[in-house]
Order: structure tokens, then sequence, then C-alpha cells
């Protein structure tokens, strides 16, 4: 991961302040504008008051004369510099064209210029034609069905929760909160960025904000499904939990995503007409924001999660493991007697090599200790090297001659320790049940050493 | 799998996919030599639209004698031409009419009040509009606005046209097996025009013996039922409606019991052929193909029976009267935006190929498969409207670029197995077993995600339903399908490292 992008994730409080602040000042820009009367978001023509323009015709002119008709009407709005956002067309015995203007507009002198045209050329070159011209003002009543945007909130808030709860299940606690709460600011910072923008809106801006906040709760996802691997390899438990989480940031993934989504909305944009050009604007903002969340806030924000259950004391953790090495040793020292009491020629020539292994035991306990200090895992470890004690005691000749053939197996135990540490979690809740099994092998092996000696 | 094997099965799909495909995108033609015009129809021109994508039509309601701008000027420039046309002796007579019709309307914003004061609109002086006229106008725009809010349209207005007329817009996207979108929404229009008061009536008498009620303490409910192919209104009386059905049914008088709206006969009741068992009315309207316009007539009919008359009339709404609106976006805008869907499914596909190898051919196979079952499940999957808006083209195009993400993350976690050391085979089976789960952890949130949208209403509803079937589709083509297709290409091919685009090391053993 890019050193910028690495550096930004780890800023969490500050991204987090930026963020508030965008909302805040969202939802202020709202308030503002609502209170005005224009409305929360930048509405439409469809959504908002308008003034309508409507050239009625009789049939013959409908037929004969339409294109001039609204050749004429555009020349008009194009000299007093009046746009309409919308244009509709009724066609029968008595058709007519109605131009859709924003509420703000003046259409009297527009008006006015558009008759006098019509009264001289139906008086003139136009005979047999009758056009008439009149002006409109609409007050929008109702734009959405009921309780639609209630009901959108409604399903953004259960869409969280619904996240939350299967990665929280599937993955962990912390990670679902942090899934919940990604997925709810993919709504509300495109919801934010679009009121700032004041970039106008149809009823589809409902459409942009949903899949923003899917896609955001799936860029997350591609973020913690790396942070899962990476958090079973080996090296893990060496990394803090910064380290573990920038490097785990699915940065290729998510900027792919990005990047086919994003070209896919320019290439429709580009090509569509200029309305769906603004719908296409909309929808690379809820990417953008999407991809922003997976990618910089989502670990940002999980960063400080992951610090505090690592700090959190690992609960039932085994700290018997000094007693059982105790046990050990003792055991160990009493089998190191046995064998010395008993009578065997070989056995001072062989002495040193059973000495060497007594003594490389003591050396590896503290291997062995350092390794149960470290993974209890290990105690399986400790478990077969104990195991093996009783095996060399009744046959202390034969002992000897296994003895070099055992430092091996030793050796192999203490170096299969290491491979334990990942597994630490389990190994803790596995350590108790391995501490009678310790403890009765050590005991069968003092017990067997009393007999033998 | 052999060799041939495979190659005969990827022939196969091949054709499979190409039908398919053709089915669902190539664009209409007339099918010559079919003796009558036919034409050739793809699923994805089948689709209900929006009206940001297809327009829509719009209607004006105007109460009695409030009259449009554009009607009063026709009016008077034909009287004008009366006047011009007539002949010394009736001139006068033409000019008084003129005169009198100047004086019967006058102007307010651009439409035109009736000063005749039997029409309630304005005061004595006949230039106030009366204060009774603007509440009763309040409530009757009250109630149009809740009957079209229960007819669920994705996206419609309604608003006031200089304070006393109402314009309504609806999307094109009501069609049904019989009707067209102009001929149901002309319906819709006309009934919801109507704001007289339910009655019942034994013939053309209010019926006497049940006179001291109400007619909502005789009649329950209107709803909307279905038999036999045939859609029904059914009516549910209270008990003091089930004994005046009771009494009707040994009646032996030749008056039908009626039930009117104003003065429409809604229903003439036999009591043979109409009252059930349990004393409830199933009365036919339509076929059920046409169930939409019976539901209308439900809605219609309930909010009579819940609120009454209203003292505002409307005039008629003529089907000749409906206008129609282009696409909010542009006439041009559904044949753009496909051709730039195309242009991006084209780009993706070739993308995969060139990034992909071997796997992005499968991959490719995938991209086309996405497309047709998507395409072919927007048009054919609910009998019910299922508008095609901007939204539904957002989820297909993120659905795509997911699934094709998603395949080539688990091509690069294919080639770390191979780069290990492993078989192509091993490395397939491992690197689908790192990522699957993952991949599925992915599209389980999605369809949680889709299945909280379904809270939403309208358009928001259908872009949860449009969103299912994208995320199902990618998760199939994700989890099997790319795999199916990649294995039987695999074992066409004849170097399985190079399809990964892989180098296979030389075995010292060997």
């Amino acid at each position: 991961m890019s050193k910028i992008l690495t550096k930004t994730v780890k800023k969490t409080a500050i991204l987090s302040i930026v963020l508030a602040v965008i909302i805040v000042a969202a939802v202020a820009l709202g308030i503002v504008f609502g209170v005005k009367g224009n409305g929360v978001f930048n509405k439409s023509a469809l959504l908002s008051d308008s003034k309508t323009l409507t050239v009625s015709l009789n049939q013959h002119a409908y037929l004969t004369k339409l294109e001039d008709v609204e050749a004429e009407c555009e020349k008009a709005f194009a000299n007093l510099d009046v746009e309409y956002q919308m244009k509709g067309e009724m066609s029968g015995d008595e058709s007519e064209i109605v131009y859709v203007f924003a509420s703000e507009a003046d259409l009297t002198a527009a008006k006015t210029a558009i008759e006098e045209k019509f009264d001289s050329l139906t008086a003139n070159e136009w005979k047999g034609t009758f056009i008439t011209v009149s002006a409109n003002s609409e007050k929008a009543v109702k734009v959405l069905v009921k309780n639609y945007v209630l009901r959108g909130v409604i399903a953004g808030v259960v869409m969280a929760v619904l996240v939350f709860a299967y990665v929280a299940i599937r993955y962990r606690l912390n990670m679902g909160i942090v899934a919940a709460i990604a997925t709810l600011l993919g709504g509300l910072l495109t919801a934010a960025v679009i009121i700032i923008t004041r970039i106008p809106v149809t009823a589809s801006v409902t459409y942009v904000l949903a899949v923003a906040q899917l896609f955001s709760a799936v860029t997350t996802l591609l973020t913690f499904n790396k942070v899962r691997a990476n958090s079973a390899k080996e090296d893990a438990s060496t990394q803090s939990a910064e380290e573990l989480i920038t490097s785990s940031v699915a940065t290729k993934e998510i900027l792919s995503l990005a990047t086919v989504g994003g070209v896919s909305l320019i290439v429709v944009g580009a090509c569509a007409t200029a309305g769906v050009r603004w719908f296409a604007i909309l929808a690379l903002i809820g990417l953008v924001v999407a991809t922003f969340i997976g990618l910089v806030y989502a670990p940002s924000l999980y960063i400080p999660f992951k610090k505090a259950a690592d700090k959190k004391p690992v609960k039932d953790a085994y700290v018997g493991a000094k007693k059982t090495t105790t046990k050990v040793k003792k055991a160990k020292k009493e089998v190191v007697k046995a064998v010395e009491a008993t009578p065997v020629k070989e056995a001072p020539a062989e002495e040193p090599a059973v000495e060497e292994t007594v003594e490389e035991a003591p050396a590896e306990e503290p291997a062995v200790e350092e390794t149960v200090e470290e993974a209890p895992a290990e105690e399986p470890a400790i478990e077969e090297t104990v195991e093996e004690a009783p095996a060399e005691e009744p046959a202390v000749e034969e002992t000897v001659e296994e003895t070099p053939a055992e430092e091996p197996a030793v050796e192999e135990t203490v170096e299969e320790a290491p491979a334990e540490e990942p597994v630490i979690e389990e190994t803790v809740e596995e350590a108790p049940a391995e501490e009678p099994a310790v403890e009765e092998t050590v005991e069968e092996a003092s017990a067997e050493a009393e007999e033998n000696a | 799998m052999g060799k041939k094997k495979s190659i005969v099965l990827m022939v196969l799909l091949t054709i499979v996919i190409v039908v398919l495909c053709a089915i669902t995108v190539v664009p209409s033609f007339t099918i010559p030599g079919t003796g009558k015009v036919k034409i050739w129809k793809p699923a994805v021109m089948q689709y209900d639209l929006g009206t940001d994508l297809d327009g829509g039509y719009y209607a004006y309601y105007y109460p009695q004698g409030i009259i449009s701008e554009a009607e009063y000027k026709t009016n008077l420039e034909m009287l004008e031409a009366a006047v011009e046309a007539a002949a010394e002796g009736d001139k006068a007579e033409k000019e008084q009419e003129l005169a009198d019709y100047q004086a019967d309307y006058v102007a307010h914003g651009g439409l035109y009040l009736s000063t005749d004061l039997e029409t309630g609109i304005l005061e004595d002086d006949k230039k106030t509009v009366k204060k009774d006229f603007i509440e009763a106008f309040d409530e009757v725009l009250a109630e149009i606005v809740s009957r079209y809010e229960q007819k669920n349209y994705a996206d419609y207005r309604v608003s006031v046209v200089d304070d006393y007329a109402i314009r309504v817009q609806l999307p094109s996207s009501e069609t049904s097996a019989e009707n067209s979108a102009f001929q149901n929404i002309s319906n819709t229009v006309a009934l919801f025009s109507q704001t007289g008061e339910l009655e019942i009536k034994m013939g053309d008498a209010l019926v006497d013996e049940r006179a001291e009620y109400e007619v909502n303490e005789i009649i329950k409910s209107f709803s909307v039922d279905t038999k036999y192919e045939v859609a029904y209104i059914k009516v549910k009386f209270t008990e003091v409606g089930k004994d005046m059905l009771k009494a009707y049914e040994d009646a032996t008088g030749e008056d039908k019991l009626k039930i009117t709206l104003g003065d429409e006969t809604v229903m003439e009741i036999t009591a043979a052929d109409h009252i059930d068992g349990r004393y409830a009315v199933r009365y036919p309207v339509a076929n059920e193909s046409e169930i939409g316009y019976v539901e209308t007539m439900a809605i219609l009919l309930n909010s009579a029976l819940e609120k009454g008359g209203y003292e505002i009339e409307f005039r008629d709404v003529a089907s000749s009267e409906i206008r129609t609106f282009e696409p909010v976006y542009g006439g041009n805008t559904l044949t753009l935006l496909y051709i730039a869907l195309a242009a991006v499914i084209v780009a993706v596909i070739v993308a995969a190929i060139v990034a992909l190898g071997g796997f992005g051919v499968a991959s490719a196979y995938s991209t086309v498969s996405y497309l047709i079952v998507a395409g072919l499940c927007f048009a054919f999957i609910t009998g019910g409207v299922f508008e095609f808006s901007l939204g539904t083209v957002f989820v297909f195009v993120m659905g795509l670029a997911l699934m094709n993400v998603l395949n080539a993350h688990v091509y690069n976690a294919i080639k770390t197995e191979i780069a290990l050391g492993k078989t192509v085979e091993s490395s397939v089976k491992g690197g689908y077993k790192k990522t699957i789960f993952g991949i599925v952890d992915i599209y389980a949130v999605l369809v949680l995600g889709a299945v909280a949208l379904l809270i939403g209403a309208a358009g928001l509803h259908t872009l949860a339903l449009q969103a299912l079937i994208c995320i199902v589709t990618g998760a199939f083509c994700n989890l099997l399908w790319t795999r199916i297709i990649s294995y039987l290409l695999m074992s066409a091919s004849k170097d399985k490292y190079k399809y990964f685009r892989c180098v296979r090391e030389d075995d010292d053993d060997e």
C-alpha cells in the first residue's frame, strides 16, 4: 500500500472529523435551502415547482408547421435568455407543445414575443393555422409515493444492521461495528456531497444512495477479508495492529472495482443525453465515496478497535506452565538419579551421553519454558518430551544407545514449538486440558523412576 | 475431461449463449415472409420504462366553470371570426355574443374563471374567489393526491396549476395484455376525476328502508378478487347491508339494486349472479389481465366510501386530452444508453481476455451470461410493473464490475498457487478454496443489503428486486459458472500453464 495511503489510514481522528464536518455542513446547507423553499436537494423540474408555456395549435398547424413553430419558440427563448427544462407534446384535434421552466423564470416577455410573432405569421404567411400561447405557474403537490423518503431511510438503517449482524458473526464483533458504520456512511456521505455541490436531482438520487451504501459494505468487506487472511499468517503476531491493517487494505481489488465501475459510468454519461450525464455524475460520486470508505476510512476506523482488542488480556490464559516446568524438572532429576544409581558397565562411558542429554534437557527447558510462556500450545511438545522420559527409564542400557537418537526427537519437539505459536488462542484453551496429562505423565515418570530405583 | 468432449461442450454452450444473447439484445426488425406484419422484439425492448427513460403522459383536471387560457382564446378567436364573417344584420348579434363571452370569464394567471355565480367560484363582485371554493378545491386536491398515491407509481407528479386546476403526470409503464399504456392511463385519469357521492339505489331511488343509514354503514369495503381468469370487485357489507341483501334476494320486484357514483352506475347487482352465500357481492369487471383497471376502480370506490362526495366536480377528461411528454433525459436516451452499455460490456470482455489470458475467456463467457440472465429476468420475472430506470443501469453495471473483479481475484489466487509449484488442477482447487468464502461473504452481505432495500417504496422497492437479480446472477457466475467454463476451456487447451499465463518450471527429477 502506498506511503501516502498508509499515512492517511493511520489518521483516524482527522478523517472522522473531516467526514463529520462534511455531513454537518450538508445538514446546515440543507436546512438553509429547505427553509428558503428550494428544498434540501437541488430538485430538477420534475420534483419542484415550475412554470409552463403552452403553445396550442389546430390540427392544420400541427401537421404542416410543427417544426417551424418549435424553431420560432426556440429562437424567442434564446433571444430572451430563457431556458426550458422539459418539453411535452399532445397531438390530436387540438395539439399543443408545453415547455417547462424553472419556477424563477420570467415568461412574460417570452410569451408576449411569441404571441406577437405567431399573430403576425398566422395573419400572413401561415393562413389557416391557429396558434395560441398561454403561460401557467405550477406548484408541485406530490412527487413521491407516500412515505418514500421515510421508508428509504429505514431501509438504509436496516441494511446497516443486517451487515453488522452478518459481519459480527462471520468475522468479529468489532469488524461488524466498523462494517455497519461504513455502510451507513456510504449513503450519508454521498447525500452530503450531493447537497453541498447542488447537483440537480430527480427521484433517482435514492438509487444512487442505495447502491453507494451497498458498495461501501462491499469495499469494506474486501479489506476485512484480507485482514482475516493476514491475521492467520505466522508473522501476524509480530505486527502491530496498524501494520497489520495498513498492509491488509485490499487496494488492488477496490481500485479495480472503482476503475471498472467508474469507466463504465463515464462511457454511459458520455454517450447518453445531458440529463443522463447528471445521473452518471451522481453515481460516480457514490462510487468514489464507497471507494474512499473501503480504501481509507474503514481500515482507519478499525485500527483503534483492533488495538483495543489486542490489549485486552486473553481470558482463561494458561499461567500454570512454570509449575509444570518445575514438575518436569523434578521428574527429570529423579530419572537421572535413578539412572545414576543403577549399576551399568557401559553406563559410565555413556553417562556423558546421558548426562549430555540430561544436561541438554535443562538447556532445553528454558527453551521449553520460554515457549510455554509465549505459547502454552507447546505443551503437547512438553507432553511428548515428558512422555519420552518414561520410555527411557525401563531400558537404561538401551536408553544410552537411544539417547543420541532421542536428541533429534527432543530437538524436533523444540523445533516444532515455534510452529504452534500462531495458534495461540486455540492452544490457550487447550492448555488447561493438557495439565492433567502432563502431571499424570510426570507422576508416572517419577513413579516408574522409583520402581526402577 | 477429454479434449474432444470439452470442445464439443464448449461449442454447444457457445451456440446456446449466442441464441440467448440474440433473444435478449438483437434490435427490433420486421420478420420477413410472415404474411402479416410481425416485428421481432428483443427482451430489452420489452421493459416497463420509467419517466426518465420513456417519458409518460399528463392530463389536466379543470373544475366546472374553469377553462384554460388556450381554450378561452380559441373560443374568442372563433367568435371574433364569426363577427368578421357575419352579415351586416347579424353583426350586432355576433358582437353581443362576443361581448357576453368576454364577460363570462375573468382571467386568473393562465386560467379563466367563470363569472356565473351559480358555479360558486366567484363572490358577487365577480373578481374575488370565494373562500368556500378555495376550501372545497383543497379538499378535492387532497383526495386526488391520495388516489394516485395508492397506485404506487415509481415516479409521478400531481401539481396545482394557477391555484385552481390540477395537472397529473404519470409514467408510461402501466401496460397490460389487452391495453396499451396510453389506454390504461386514460382509464385511470378518467376514473380518478370522479368526485360524486357513492349511493345505493333500488331502481332510480335510494334504498328507502335503509335511508337512515349512510352508505358506509351499509358497505364495509371494496376489494379486488380474481377467479377463473376474471377480475372482480368484491363488496363486503355490514350486518345492516347483509339484511338489505337478504331482503333484496326475497323481493320479486323488477327494480335492480345499484351502486352509483355521482351520475354513473358502477354496479347493477343481480341476486342470482352476484350475491354469494356469505352475502358479499362479487361483481365481474374485466379479464384478469386487466386487473390494473379493476384495482383503480377499487381505489376510487373505497375513497368515495370513506370520504363521501365533493362539492367540486371536474370536467370530463377525454382520452384525446391526454398529453405525452418525452423522456426526462431526452428523446434518444434509451437508444444512447443501450449503445453505451454495449460499449461497456465489450470493453469489459476485451479487458478480461487481455488481463487474464485463457481464464479471461471464461470470464468473458460469464459476462455475457450475466447480461443474458439479468436481461431476461428484468423482462419476464414479474407479472406486474417492473420499471427499468437509470438505477437499474447503475446496479447492472456495478454488478458486472464486481463479478469481473472477483474473477480477477480468483485468477490471482490460482497463479499464486501455481507459483508455489503445484499442478494446474490443484492450483485451481487451491485458488478457489482460498477465495470462495470471501466471495460468498461479499455476496451474502449484498443479498442482505438488497433484502433491506425491499422496505423501500415504489422505485426503490423495484431497484431492490433488480439488485437481487444482479447479485444472485453475479454470485452464480463467480462461484460456479466461470469455474465450469474454465474447466472446459482448460481441458480443451494444449498447455494448461499457458492458459493461466504461467511458465512451467522444469522438473529436475525428470
